[in-house]
């Protein structure tokens, strides 16, 4: 795929999630995760299992980045289980020592867990269908309005740009700079973790000299090309609302209402 | 020599050391490039060509002396990005210079700077990746193309803001043989097309293709003329510390050795065509 950066956990495709304006796609998510907290009642989380659910298949993302987007948080959702199993009062079943698991322990546990486990799944739905170049385009354009108070929004995406720009450059450094520091004796495989540690020394030291000198030949390089910051400055790509927009966040919204109406009234 | 593209006059930049001496890195230049050239400014490293270069940009300043870009003086702190748009800077290190993450993009960021429409930018961008025969990458990563590439990628971020001069700082030193040649054509179609090309340069095999040649040395001007003339003073330059091409050491050398051969070959083609000739 040529527009595969492979960076960050983006999946290239063209559902309907993957062409919605990453404006839309941030604040719906947003409004969404908001109202993942407005669930109580079974009703209520059935609903928001559905919509997470229904999102997910029009991504038409593979059912194992499900599984791939709770691996990197699975101890904090087993901990927020546990911690709702045990110290919850109530009816007990199931007593040892001080343990006790109580029936509704065992209910506010599975509640728990399903809410983190949507808020993690909806919210790496907006990195799996937006490219981190689209993103960043996105958040600049949001955090636009606030640049009368002094938001730095135009200096922050092109920090991410260039950032983005970079890693694969640097990576390919970093191995270069490995082999090069191995073919001396400097061993970064074996050893206790304090003298690993240790031996990250010689890799990093040049690595970062490295980059400051790419930093100052860019800023060079920039400046050549008349870069003076955000002030007057076009884009190739302006972002455009299109009737997907409207009807995603439509949705959102509708599904909100929902979910507060059965919260409060 | 048609209207001057750049013009030095006496130009010197100075500075000082850590002893606080001053030290010139350029000296008294006075140079004259007409639109529509293609020069080559060669000279030993520390010679003070990168120097040079970086002053047709307004990267530098001349501490004393003018230098004039489209009859514009780069003194002036209001000439400085309208001389940027007439003057482009490719630079030695290609992946130091690439700022976006997509090529199409990074051939946008210049033109973007000087806030252009976008439909213009669209239009401009695939016009420049055209020209130097880069379409088909429009979407790839920098990370994935070739040095030489990633040099062509530079040359159209510079043809989308349509400057009409390109400044190049050694651009093939990074590349292989391949990327060299990759380069050293866009710049010929480029010249062709009407755009001055300055290009700074170890290789005296590029510097030979070059309509003029510059030699700088130890801070001064040296030689210019076109590469016939430079490149015959085979002594002089070798004095400098500078190559010559090839063949016109090897003409030079025969000629020592007692064969009549001209003074003036300096490619490899007119070496083969003068040997055949000798009787």
């Amino acid at each position: 795929m040529l527009t595969d950066i492979t960076l960050g956990q983006y999946f290239p495709g063209t559902s309907f999630l993957h062409k919605l304006d990453p404006r839309i796609k941030i604040v719906a998510t947003m409004i969404f995760i908001v109202a993942i907290f407005f669930a109580h009642s079974l009703a209520s989380y059935a609903i928001v299992t559905a919509f997470v659910a229904l999102n997910f298949a029009i991504s038409r993302l593979p059912a194992k980045f499900i599984v791939k987007s709770l691996k990197p948080l699975w101890v904090i959702i087993i901990f927020t289980m546990g911690v709702h199993i045990f110290t919850t009062p109530g009816d007990v079943l199931w007593q040892y020592g001080i343990f006790h698991i109580t029936k509704e322990g065992l209910y506010q546990g599975a509640l728990m867990t399903a809410r983190l486990v949507f808020l993690i799944v909806f919210s790496s739905l907006l990195t799996y269908t937006t490219s981190p170049i689209v993103l960043t385009d996105g958040i600049e354009h949001l955090l636009n309005p606030f640049k009368r108070i002094g938001v730095p929004a135009h200096e922050l995406a092109m920090m991410m740009t260039i950032a983005l720009r970079f890693i694969p450059t640097l990576l390919e450094e970093t191995d270069r700079i490995m082999k090069a520091q191995t073919a001396r004796g400097a061993n970064f495989t074996s050893g206790s973790l304090l003298q690993r540690g240790k031996n990250m020394i010689p890799l990093l030291v040049p690595l970062f000299v490295s980059a400051f000198r790419r930093a100052d030949d860019l800023a060079t390089a920039m400046e050549a090309r008349c870069y003076r910051g955000g002030e007057g400055r076009t884009r190739m790509n302006e972002l455009s609302y299109t009737y997907r927009d409207g009807i995603a966040m439509a949705a959102v919204l509708i599904v909100t209402a929902v979910l507060a109406a059965m919260r409060w009234l | 020599m048609t209207e001057p593209m750049i013009k030095t006059d006496h130009l010197s930049h100075t500075y000082e050391d850590e002893d606080g001496k001053v030290v010139y890195a350029l000296k008294d230049i006075s140079l004259e490039i007409g639109k529509g050239e293609f020069v080559a400014i060669i000279g030993t490293n520390g010679s003070g060509k990168s120097t040079l270069a970086k002053h047709f940009n307004v990267l530098l300043t001349p501490t004393s002396g003018t230098c004039e870009v489209c009859g514009m003086r780069t003194d002036d702190p209001d000439n400085i990005w309208k001389i940027r748009q007439h003057v482009g800077m490719v630079f030695q290190n290609p992946d130091n210079q690439i700022v976006a993450a997509v090529v199409k993009e990074d051939v946008a960021f210049g033109p973007e700077n000087l806030g252009v429409p976008s439909d213009e930018i669209k239009t401009r961008v695939s016009d420049a990746l055209r020209r130097v025969n880069m379409t088909i990458y429009a979407k790839h990563g920098p990370h994935l193309l070739s040095g030489g590439q990633k040099q062509r990628v530079a040359i159209a971020g510079i043809l989308a803001m349509q400057c009409d001069c390109i400044v190049l700082d050694e651009p093939t030193a990074m590349l292989d043989p391949v990327g060299r040649k990759e380069v050293m054509d866009t710049l010929h179609q480029l010249h062709d097309e009407g755009i001055t090309i300055i290009i700074i340069t170890h290789f005296m095999e590029e510097a030979v293709q070059a309509d003029r040649v510059v030699v700088v040395d130890q801070a001064e001007l040296k030689m210019d003329g076109a590469p016939r003339d430079v490149f015959t003073h085979v002594k002089e330059l070798k004095a400098m510390g500078l190559d010559v091409p090839v063949a016109a050491e090897l003409a030079e050398r025969l000629r020592q050795k007692g064969l009549d051969l001209p003074d003036s070959i300096i490619t490899e083609e007119e070496l083969g065509d003068a040997l055949c000739q000798l009787s």
